[in-house]
């Protein structure tokens, strides 16, 4: 099943992969147990516990009874991810003790989606573009500082951008190629999109309106035979996917209907939380519209910004120029042999176009840039589609439109390649020099590189506190009210301090972090179990408090109940505080920290 | 060669703005040593009760950290207003600018390292002749709960349970309380709670209970021209605005002089009543806070005479 590239792409996106895993993989004991981790971990445990049971005793594993005890916690979100933390639990540290602490062992498959991202980006960059352009989205990609941030949990966000980029180069592939096969694989694809987050409803919806809108006026003179093939990459998604949902998810194994529906309504009809933009806290309708392109433009790098829209705009002109040729023919011409297609139309060295079936017919202006280009382009606005409403609730962040990064980085390999042919183009004679071509190449790549990298290796632990320098980096975005942290995730950075100030144990206020996150830390051994978690501030020794403003009243209770406002320790992310820790009177001033820092 | 295509090889130079920018703006924060330095200027300008405040607001608890509580008296964070302030003294850097103190005077200027010291007056102070939440104890104040003609006497205690409730619950109640026999939370004791801006309101927490309103008597108050005060819940647990309207109403021996209504909506909020008629009296006040349910009705309020 050839996909148009070649064995030296795969083998470069397979590598960017493996780097990216890598990476992640050595940065991610310093980040903290996110609140959702906690709840997946205690889900997963569960789910492992079946998985086990299946291995052991099938029979009792597969009846209604034990499907329901051990998928009931956190059914408001599908399987997938939650199998697979359990069976790197399992696996890789309960059996193979390959990995040294089982939260990280809960977090490898994470790692391993935003792997398989980044390699599919630097996959169909070169498809689309050329290998090198391929290899700078995908370093745009991984380099967006939230991605690598949520890259390293064990939650679903960097899961569901995966297997929907995954679905919509299967898709592409499926609608270019009309092969059989690729056309089994979207569905299969989807499926697992699916069974991930509930992000994949709307992709039937992006692929359907993709197909009107690039085959819409051909397929009204298609033959039956070839309006059939257009389609079936769509029945496929819609059959084959909701198939593996139902085989991957055994929750869904009995009273199918009603738990879809619950699903379904869980998230129709999700809570309103707490957010800050531009210094007021949100919590209902109506929502600012701006949040997601202003907290776009303050996360996103401007450099890759500036990539994707020069890329975009390349995108367009050729939109524009072949739209305009389509619009002359008539449409008695419109279907052609396969021999007659468009083909590909890069800016630079691009890949093998895919090969087609045999004597498959196709739109006479079939034009492969421009259908790919037009699915990155509404699979980049379907991530955002929800944040065009005031209704939508705007949740925990960038992370629920993380779905169109991928998308955005691909467009920035267009905006990379038009740059670099310019850039060739200049270099007159010179360029014949490989080696010359090369160095420049490789210098300015560095060059564009260069300013994503180092922020987001600066982001590290505090990747949800990250921001560009557009809005002056963390200073700037506190000063603007734009949110300083969330999810009780940086709790590990006080572990010293808290047990400095405890020596011989004691009951910490935990406030936003999960209880169940804690107890992870404390299996991995980063907090001492002597440490008892406590969610009431009255009942500690010492508190956390992690710094959101519809929490604050979290600190007061605080002050109240230890008699002081002044804080023992304080975490900050490029001076920014994010996490304090406060002591009681009588505890800090045996142990006092401030001022030892 | 094009201005497009100029425009276009220039384009990696944003790259190396962005960088040079981000290092910038991640040094720009005022160090550790600024912070300690910082509190050998400000002892030389502060004075016993000014507030002390920092501009950028992201800053206070770095500021707090180092000060520690002999400057940051929660009552006067946590305060209602800022009408009997006398001084304030503020910190800025990073040219932040602080728009709430542009009225008051300024006295007196200093830097530190990257610190801005103002020390500001206030031009409209209004000292209080008595202040309600600090006479929260049992030689001053009697609670019942229940109607009039069959009231319970809720028992002053200062070894409670305290307890907290974490972000959806209850603020903190302290061991010291006048502990209503419906319970918890139909007491009456002084706490913080946040208003529509997450600020912090220091007040007394008056419940009303399930079997009626609940009464606070406070003896020998000293009124003069007016009682000021404020009143609201808990912002976060009452903004969706589910409960009934609360009263309260003042007697001063036995005579009504005020009367107010707080909805869930309104935040925390002030009001006045004029005393003029009592001025220089001393006597008991009487207040009665009620409400048609008494479900989630956490109303907290201050009052002080002026």
């Amino acid at each position: 099943m050839s996909d148009g590239t070649n064995a030296g792409d795969r083998a470069v996106a397979f590598g960017m992969g493996c780097l990216v895993v890598v990476g992640l993989y050595l940065t991610a004991p310093s980040i903290g147990y996110a609140r959702d981790e906690g709840f997946y971990f205690q889900a997963a445990t569960s789910y492992g516990q079946w998985l086990e049971l299946l291995w052991n005793q099938p029979e009792q594993a597969l009846t209604r009874q034990a499907v329901e005890a051990h998928f009931r916690i956190n059914a408001e979100h599908p399987s997938l991810m939650k199998l697979l933390f359990a069976l790197s639990h399992q696996v890789l540290y309960e059996w193979l003790h390959l990995i040294p602490t089982p939260g990280l062992a809960f977090r490898v498959p994470g790692m391993l989606m935003s792997g398989l991202a980044t390699g599919l980006v630097a996959l169909w960059g070169a498809r689309a573009v050329s290998r090198w352009a391929g290899i700078v989205a995908a370093a745009l990609f991984i380099t967006l500082p939230r991605v690598f941030h949520h890259s390293h949990l064990a939650c679903f966000d960097v899961a569901i951008t995966a297997t929907i980029l995954l679905t919509a180069y299967a898709y592409f592939m499926a609608v270019s190629t009309r092969r059989t096969s690729w056309v089994i694989v979207v569905g299969l694809c989807y499926g697992l999109a699916l069974d991930t987050k509930h992000n994949a409803w709307m992709l039937p919806f992006v692929f359907a309106f993709h197909l009107l809108l690039t085959e819409g006026r051909a397929l009204k003179a298609a033959p039956a035979r070839e309006r059939w093939q257009s389609v079936w990459p769509l029945v496929s998604m819609l059959t084959v996917g909701p198939l593996v949902l139902l085989l991957l998810w055994p929750w869904l194994w009995f009273d199918t209907l009603e738990h879809l529906s619950q699903w379904v309504e869980f998230h129709l009809h999700h809570d309103y939380y707490n957010m800050e933009f531009l210094g007021r806290t949100y919590h209902r309708p109506p929502m600012p519209r701006a949040y997601a392109w202003v907290m776009t433009f303050a996360t996103v790098p401007l450099t890759t910004l500036l990539l994707a829209f020069v890329g975009l705009w390349v995108s367009l002109r050729h939109a524009m120029h072949s739209g305009r040729a389509w619009g002359r023919m008539g449409s008695v011409e419109v279907w052609k042999r396969d021999s007659e297609v468009v083909g590909e139309q890069s800016d630079q060295e691009p890949s093998a176009p895919p090969t087609r079936q045999p004597s498959t017919l196709v739109p006479a202006a079939w034009d492969t840039r421009r259908v790919n280009d037009s699915l990155w382009l509404l699979c980049l606005l379907a991530g955002y589609a929800p944040w065009w409403f005031t209704t939508t609730p705007i949740f925990g962040g960038t992370k629920h439109w993380m779905t169109a990064y991928p998308f955005l980085c691909l467009f920035a390999a267009r905006g990379f390649a038009l740059y670099a042919a310019r850039l060739r183009e200049q270099l007159g004679r010179a360029r014949k020099q490989r080696w010359l071509w090369r160095s420049v190449a490789v210098t300015v790549t560095l060059v564009w590189l260069s300013a994503p990298l180092l922020i987001t290796l600066d982001s590290v632990p505090f990747g949800l506190s990250a921001y560009t320098p557009l809005v002056r980096g963390a200073k700037g975005a506190a000063s603007l009210g734009l949110n300083r942290t969330f999810w009780g995730y940086t709790s590990l950075e006080m572990a010293d301090a808290m047990t400095q100030l405890l020596p011989r144990g004691g009951r910490v206020f935990v406030h936003d972090t999960a209880l169940q996150s804690w107890d992870m830390y404390q299996r991995d051994g980063t907090i001492p179990k002597n440490l008892y978690p406590t969610l009431d501030p009255t009942q500690s020794s010492v508190a956390l408090y992690h710094y959101e403003p519809h929490m604050a009243r979290v600190e007061y209770q605080i002050w109240e109940a230890y008699g002081t406002t002044t804080p023992e320790a304080v975490t900050t992310f490029d001076g920014v505080p994010v996490l304090w820790l406060y002591a009681r009177p009588e505890l800090a001033a045996d142990h006092s920290l401030r001022g030892a820092e | 060669m094009r201005i497009g295509t100029l425009l276009l090889l220039a384009l990696p130079v944003v790259s190396l703005a962005e960088l040079w920018a981000h290092r910038q703006f991640r040094q720009a924060a005022p160090t550790q040593g600024d912070w300690q330095r910082l509190e050998g200027e400000l002892a030389a300008v502060r004075r016993p009760r000014d507030l002390v405040t920092v501009v950028p607001h992201w800053a206070d608890p770095l500021l707090r950290q180092q000060l520690g509580d002999k400057a940051f008296p929660i009552d006067i964070l946590a305060r209602a207003d800022d009408d009997s302030l006398e001084r304030v003294v503020v910190v800025s850097f990073d040219h932040a600018h602080e728009q709430r103190f542009e009225q008051w005077k300024e006295r007196e200027r200093r830097t530190s390292g990257p610190f801005l010291i103002r020390a500001l007056d206030n031009p409209h102070l209004e000292i209080p002749r008595m202040r309600l939440i600090e006479r929260v104890a049992p030689q001053w104040l009697s609670v019942t709960e229940g109607p009039t003609g069959d009231p319970h006497v809720c028992t002053y205690t200062t070894t409670a349970r305290a307890t907290a409730g974490n972000l959806p619950g209850e603020p903190t109640f302290g061991p010291r309380r006048f502990a209503c026999p419906s319970g918890e939370p139909y007491l009456v004791t002084v706490t913080t709670i946040d208003d529509e801006q997450f600020a912090p309101r220091r007040c007394i927490w008056a419940h009303p209970s399930p079997i009626g309103p609940i009464t606070l008597k406070f003896r020998d108050v000293w009124l003069g021209e007016k009682l000021v005060g404020h009143a609201g819940l808990p912002w976060l647990l009452s903004r969706d605005g589910a409960g009934t309207p609360i009263h309260l109403a003042a007697e001063f021996e036995g005579r009504p002089i005020g009367h107010v209504v707080v909805e869930d909506t309104q935040g925390f909020t002030r009001f006045e009543w004029s005393t003029t008629a009592h001025r220089d009296q001393r006597g008991d006040l009487e207040l009665v806070v009620s409400s048609a349910e008494s479900r989630n009705r956490r109303f907290c309020f201050t009052l002080e005479s002026r």
